[in-house]
C-alpha cells in the first residue's frame, strides 16, 4: 500500500509539474483537421490567428519578448500616445486585434475592448512591422498561422503574402490531428 | 482495498488486554485509501490534459517571391486544381482549352491518384506529378488545409499554391454556365 502511494504521488509530482495549462485564448478558433505530424514547438512562437470572420490577430509567447515588442512600437511610433501603465498590460496580453493606434485603448481595457482585428492596410503595412519587431525582439522565433476552418481564404492568403513579402517563407498552419486514412 | 489496511479495530483490542491505557499499541498506520484514491484522478486529469491539447502543425514552404529563377514544370506532369467555395472543386488537365470537371473534396483524392498513374505510365516516374491548387477568395481556409492533405496522403511531393487568376475564373464560369 506505502508502495502504491509512493508511486502514484511520484507521478502525480512529475505531471504536474511537467503539465502546461492551456493559456486563456482571446478569440474562439477552430483548427481544421489534418493528418500532419509534425508537434509545434513550446516556445518561440509568432502566433497569426485568423478568426471565422476573417480577423486577423497578432500574439508572441514569452513576456519579456512582449517587453522588448512593446518599447520597440513604442520608439518606432511616438505619435501613439501610451501610457505608462500600458507596458504592463501588453506583457500580459496573449494575443491582440487592432490597428496600431488604437492599441493603447485596448491596452487600457482589454476585457471589453471591440477588437477588429489588425489592419492588413499595405500602405501602412502595420502587420509586416509587427513581424519585423517579433523576430527582432526574439531572434528564434517560430512563425505560426493559427487559422479557422471557416476563414476565408483571402484573408488568410493576404497574410501569407505579407509574410512573403518580409521573406519569411517558411511557417507552420496549426491543425489538429486527424487519423491517415488507407490509400 | 479497503480491507488491506484497516488494522484499527484489532489493535485497540489488543491494548485492552495489555491494561495499559496510557500507552496503548495502536497501530502508526493510517488509513491511505482515500489519499491514494485522490492521488490516482489528479494523475488521471493530469495524463489527459497533458497530452491532449498539444496542437500539430503542417509546415509550409512557399518559394521566395522575387526571386529570379522561376520554376517551369512540364504541363503533361501537372494538374490544376480549382477550390471553390461551398466545398466544390474543380480540375483541369493542360492549358489549351482544357477539359474542366467538377468534384468535390472527397472525390479528388481519386483524381490525383488517377493522374499520378498516368504520369507514372508515361515517364516512369509517379513524383513528377505536380499539383497546381488555385484557390479561390470565398474557398474556406479548411479547403485549402484539407487539399495540402491529400498531397500528404497521396504522397505528392511537387504541388504549389498558385493564385486563382482571370484565365482560371474564365474556365471556371464557362463550366458552370455548360451544365
Amino acid at each position: 500500500m506505502t508502495a502504491m502511494c509512493d508511486v502514484a504521488f511520484l507521478l502525480l509530482t512529475f505531471f504536474m509539474l511537467t503539465t502546461k495549462f492551456k493559456p486563456d485564448e482571446a478569440i474562439k478558433v477552430e483548427i481544421p483537421a489534418s493528418v500532419a505530424e509534425t508537434k509545434l514547438p513550446d516556445k518561440d512562437i509568432l502566433m497569426l490567428q485568423v478568426d471565422k470572420e476573417g480577423r486577423v490577430f497578432y500574439g508572441i509567447d514569452n513576456q519579456g519578448v512582449r517587453q522588448t515588442l512593446f518599447n520597440k512600437i513604442k520608439e518606432r511610433h511616438p505619435e501613439i500616445a501610451f501610457q505608462p501603465q500600458n507596458e504592463r498590460a501588453f506583457m500580459l496580453m496573449d494575443a491582440f486585434g487592432v490597428p496600431l493606434e488604437e492599441l493603447p485603448n485596448l491596452l487600457n481595457d482589454p476585457k471589453n475592448y471591440p477588437q477588429k482585428g489588425l489592419s492588413l492596410d499595405t500602405t501602412k503595412n502595420e502587420l509586416g512591422e509587427l513581424l519585423l519587431f517579433g523576430r527582432q525582439s526574439n531572434p528564434a522565433v517560430r512563425i505560426a498561422i493559427k487559422a479557422d476552418g471557416n476563414a476565408d481564404y483571402d484573408k488568410v492568403k493576404e497574410v501569407m503574402n505579407i509574410l512573403q513579402k518580409r521573406n519569411i517563407n517558411k511557417f507552420n498552419l496549426i491543425t489538429s490531428t486527424r487519423q491517415k486514412p488507407k490509400p | 482495498m479497503a480491507e488491506m489496511n484497516n488494522p484499527a479495530p484489532s489493535s485497540s483490542k489488543q491494548g485492552h488486554s495489555k491494561q495499559k491505557p496510557r500507552s496503548s499499541k495502536r497501530s502508526t498506520r493510517v488509513d491511505l485509501t482515500a489519499m491514494v484514491d485522490l492521488g490516482f484522478l489528479l494523475i488521471t486529469f493530469f495524463m489527459l490534459t497533458a497530452s491532449l491539447n498539444k496542437p500539430q502543425s503542417m509546415e509550409l514552404n512557399m518559394p521566395e517571391k522575387d526571386s529570379e529563377t522561376v520554376n517551369t514544370i512540364s504541363v503533361d506532369n501537372a494538374i490544376s486544381i480549382v477550390l471553390a467555395q461551398n466545398n466544390e472543386v474543380y480540375y483541369y488537365i493542360g492549358i489549351d482549352n482544357p477539359q474542366v470537371e467538377k468534384t468535390n473534396m472527397a472525390g479528388i483524392r481519386e483524381v490525383i491518384l488517377k493522374r499520378q498513374q498516368d504520369v507514372q505510365q508515361r515517364t516512369g516516374k509517379a513524383d513528377l506529378l505536380t499539383v497546381l491548387i488555385k484557390a479561390q477568395s470565398k474557398a474556406k481556409y479548411q479547403n485549402l488545409v484539407e487539399m495540402l492533405d491529400e498531397m500528404a496522403i497521396t504522397n505528392t511531393k511537387r504541388y504549389a499554391l498558385v493564385d486563382y487568376n482571370t484565365t482560371d475564373s474564365l474556365l471556371i464560369t464557362q463550366k458552370i454556365a455548360a451544365k
